[in-house]
């Protein structure tokens, strides 16, 4: 988890360079933040793992990935928190997920050959100029 | 992130600045479960300087709020900026939070 902070400040400065705007990257922030302590708090006992991030922003759209060794999960099997019930009822958690779907314009999954999965987000850019970076974060 | 706390009356005003996410969101939660269990029940958060906000935020908001809530008490926010706004709209909680435009009307609402 010390390596949120690192990893955020680089999606941002490459989204931010591809021309992202402020509305674009604070979507890109929180649904990175999402995917990552994810993984971290459910993929890996203990909360830490190996978790590579590629950052790949084009004019127009940016494609994060995480590459991570942790069991197999299909984020699209996550049910939806229930958002119109009373205080009481409401849980503590579930909303990583649903965050990430709402902010970005896709989320793909696929498992790894080797183990894991690939989870990569997809956004559309309003913009211009490019810009592609790869950036590795080994959570250990 | 920066926390300060002030008391006006009853009331405990929690001003927070800076962002909430999974590396600061543990050190919130320890302070206000700290006013709570001192005795604070009755609680404001000044958010104006929050400009940002994760779920694991909500978890904070919504832990101390139960909290609060089972004693008498309540957490209630004031001045909440667009992007923490858009977070809370998008979990529902608007509809179990009551949100106020500044510190004094927040304090004030639990005098009604």
């Amino acid at each position: 988890m010390g390596d949120l902070p690192a990893l955020v400040s680089v999606v941002e400065q490459v989204c931010r360079q591809a021309g992202a705007d402020d509305d674009a990257l604070f979507s890109l922030r929180l649904a990175v933040e999402e995917v990552f302590t994810n993984i971290l708090d459910y993929g890996y006992p203990g909360g830490t793992g190996p978790v590579t991030v590629h950052i790949d922003a084009q004019p127009g759209q940016v494609r994060i990935s995480f590459a991570d060794a942790a069991p197999r999960f299909d984020p699209a099997t996550v049910v939806a928190p229930k958002l119109d019930v009373p205080l009481e009822q409401r849980e503590l958690g579930g909303f990583g997920w649903h965050f990430v779907r709402q902010v970005v314009d896709r989320v793909e999954w696929e498992p790894r050959e080797q183990g894991g999965n690939l989870f990569t987000l997809v956004k559309s850019l309003p913009t211009a100029s490019s810009s592609q970076q790869g950036a590795g974060i080994n959570e250990d | 992130m920066k926390i300060e706390i002030s008391h006006r009356d009853r009331v405990a005003v929690v001003c927070v600045v800076g962002s909430v996410d999974g590396t600061t969101a543990p050190a919130l939660t320890a302070e206000l479960h700290a006013c709570v269990t001192s005795g604070n029940v009755h609680l404001v958060a000044d958010f104006s300087g929050v400009d940002y906000t994760s779920s694991i935020g909500l978890r904070t908001l919504l832990a101390t709020m139960k909290e609060t809530r089972l004693q008498g008490g309540d957490l209630r926010l004031s001045n909440v900026t667009p992007n923490v706004l858009k977070v809370l709209e998008l979990s529902g909680f608007t509809s179990i939070m009551k949100l106020y435009d500044d510190v004094e009307s927040a304090v004030g609402s639990y005098a009604v």
